[in-house]
């Protein structure tokens, strides 16, 4: 009876080791190469300026069991704002806009992530310009592939709007000639780091 | 230079209101403590000089929509939340701790405000004005990626050895012009100084304007605005008026901020260093109307001491500053209308030989099409 008891608990542990590995969350770090961070903002109510960020980072972990179990994690960094116009850049990283020698990052973390159609709903804290905000998004993606062969890696995008006075990007004087809402859209890839 | 005075004519007609806000405020509270009608008081004259200045500035700031928050998260916050608040008050001290008797013609004595001060605390505005000056760098920078580690350790910008330099280097030129201005207030009491400082501002406002500052640099506008406002008021009044202190400190406050741009932001600053020019001009100038410098200028230029009658120094009034600004001003206005009539010719020029040669190419194709 004790022999086959312990056969039987043996048994169990090896087979809850083996599977733990499968069950665990991956941690992925975001390909920069792979990734882009675009706004476009509204001029006068006439057109679009369209703009990006030149340099990123950060990490995400999915778990395909549990969605309350994964994170992501972004960090951008504002001195690297191009919208095609050096003039333009550098007053976007003056004191009227980003003050990047004063606030030089764009971050955010995900408090909660729950489990939608075709990706996550992800809620976390985004810090811009020294202003902390809750914001909600919904992030589509989450195939996965090789790329190179060997380096597994899985992607997601999302759409949101902001608002730039929440932040206080923009002083009142620039509330005729620029939108109040700034459309962002971020896609990533991460790849899978070593374990 | 249609597009440049269609410009200049925005950007006047957006700081003109705020300035005159300023001045006229300025002029209200001046004229409120100076009283025109009564005796002139040296200390009651000397706070109006302050508080009329800081009245004007900061509604010349509450027009433009400068709303800074507490707690200060930039720069901007800090200078006026803390550095201007700092400023008020230790050129109020400086204000009451005025010597009790220094213009004879005046009624001035110690009842200004009812008490006396000793003289032993003389040094106290200037100890305060070193601490500030001292302290200005710092506090404006303070959380900026120059000087902590805001993306991770060992990412600032500045060494530790560096930043000592920088804002040590920053402070010295601040006290020095603040001593400077005092100085030259003190040997030239008037309106010369301050009407220069007010000029100096204006041109400064620009400066930060078109270095890419569009929020940051009207503040100084205001600022003029006061100045200006305040030494009108003052010509209704008996007496001297002890303005120049706190505009010198004003404009100290200002040169740093410049100064502050054209190191860490300075974008464009080649279009605009001739009121850069023109502000270290004035500042120059003054220091020149020294009578030992004025020698040594004399030498240099070839230019006699400016004296009258009697022999003394004529000291330049607010007359002879608006005739030389303006002799300066239009001498730099031509030699701009005339780098820019150059350059149209060298465009017109260059179109020329474009489209010469694309005559050119069109005709030998052409030619090229016949032979074929």
């Amino acid at each position: 009876m004790n022999r086959s008891l312990l056969r039987l608990i043996s048994v169990v542990l090896f087979v809850a080791g083996a599977a733990a590995p499968l069950q665990a969350a991956d941690n992925y770090s975001i390909d920069p190469m792979h990734s882009g961070v675009h706004f476009k903002i509204s001029h006068i109510g006439l057109s679009w300026i369209y703009g990006r960020f030149n340099n990123y980072s950060g990490s995400f972990t999915i778990d395909p069991e549990d969605a309350g179990k994964c994170s992501f994690e972004l960090k951008i960094d504002t001195e690297t704002i191009d919208t095609n116009n050096s003039k333009r850049d550098a007053h976007l990283r003056s004191p009227d806009f980003f003050n990047v020698k004063q606030f030089p990052a764009i971050a955010f973390e995900s408090t909660g992530v729950k489990a939608i159609k075709d990706g996550y709903e992800v809620t976390g804290n985004l810090t811009m310009h020294g202003v902390t905000k809750p914001v909600t998004f919904a992030l589509v993606g989450g195939k996965t592939a090789e790329f190179p062969p060997g380096v597994p890696r899985t992607g997601y995008s999302t759409e949101l709007i902001l608002k730039r006075s929440e932040f206080g990007v923009g002083k009142e004087q620039f509330a005729n000639a620029l939108g109040e809402d700034v459309h962002v859209a971020i896609s990533f890839e991460g790849t899978a780091k070593k374990k | 230079m249609r597009e440049l005075f269609l410009q200049a004519q925005a950007v006047a007609t957006e700081l003109a209101p705020p300035t005159g806000i300023a001045a006229v405020s300025a002029a209200l509270v001046f004229l409120l403590f100076g009283w025109p009608w009564r005796a002139p008081r040296l200390r009651r004259t000397a706070v109006g000089g302050v508080l009329s200045v800081s009245v004007g500035f900061l509604a010349g700031c509450w027009w433009l929509g400068v709303r800074p928050q507490w707690p200060p998260r930039e720069d901007q916050d800090r200078l006026l939340l803390v550095l201007f608040p700092a400023v008020i008050v230790i050129e109020l001290v400086a204000a009451l701790l005025k010597p009790e008797i220094r213009n004879p013609k005046s009624e001035m004595g110690p009842s200004d405000f009812g008490f006396r001060i000793s003289s032993l605390y003389q040094w106290l505005p200037w100890l305060l004005r070193l601490v500030v000056a001292a302290t200005a760098g710092r506090i404006l920078l303070h959380d900026s990626s120059y000087i902590a580690d805001l993306s991770g350790p060992g990412t600032r910008q500045w060494t530790p050895e560096q930043t000592w330099q920088i804002l040590g280097g920053l402070a010295a030129a601040l006290a020095g012009t603040w001593m400077l201005l005092s100085w030259l207030s003190q040997r030239e009491p008037g309106r010369a100084v301050p009407l220069a400082v007010a000029v100096a501002c204006a041109g400064t406002a620009v400066i930060l304007m078109l270095s890419g500052y569009a929020s940051g640099g009207p503040l100084a506008m205001p600022l003029a605005g006061a100045v200006v406002g305040a030494l009108v008021a003052s010509l209704v009044m008996k007496g001297t008026v002890p303005l120049d202190r706190s505009a010198g400190a004003w404009r100290g406050r200002v040169i740093r901020r410049d100064r502050n741009w054209s190191l860490f932001w300075g974008t464009n600053l080649d279009q605009c260093c001739p009121f850069v020019f023109c502000s270290a001009l004035l500042l120059a100038y003054r220091i020149a109307s020294h009578p030992s410098l004025e020698t040594v200028a004399a030498r240099f230029c070839g230019r006699r001491a400016h004296r009258g009658a009697s022999g003394h120094r004529l000291g330049f009034g607010p007359a002879e500053v608006c005739r030389r600004l303006s002799s300066d001003f239009s001498r730099l206005g031509r030699a701009v209308a005339r780098r820019l009539h150059e350059l149209r010719e060298m465009t017109e020029i260059d179109i020329a030989i474009r489209h010469f040669t694309a005559q050119k190419t069109a005709c030998s194709l052409h030619r090229q099409g016949r032979k074929q």
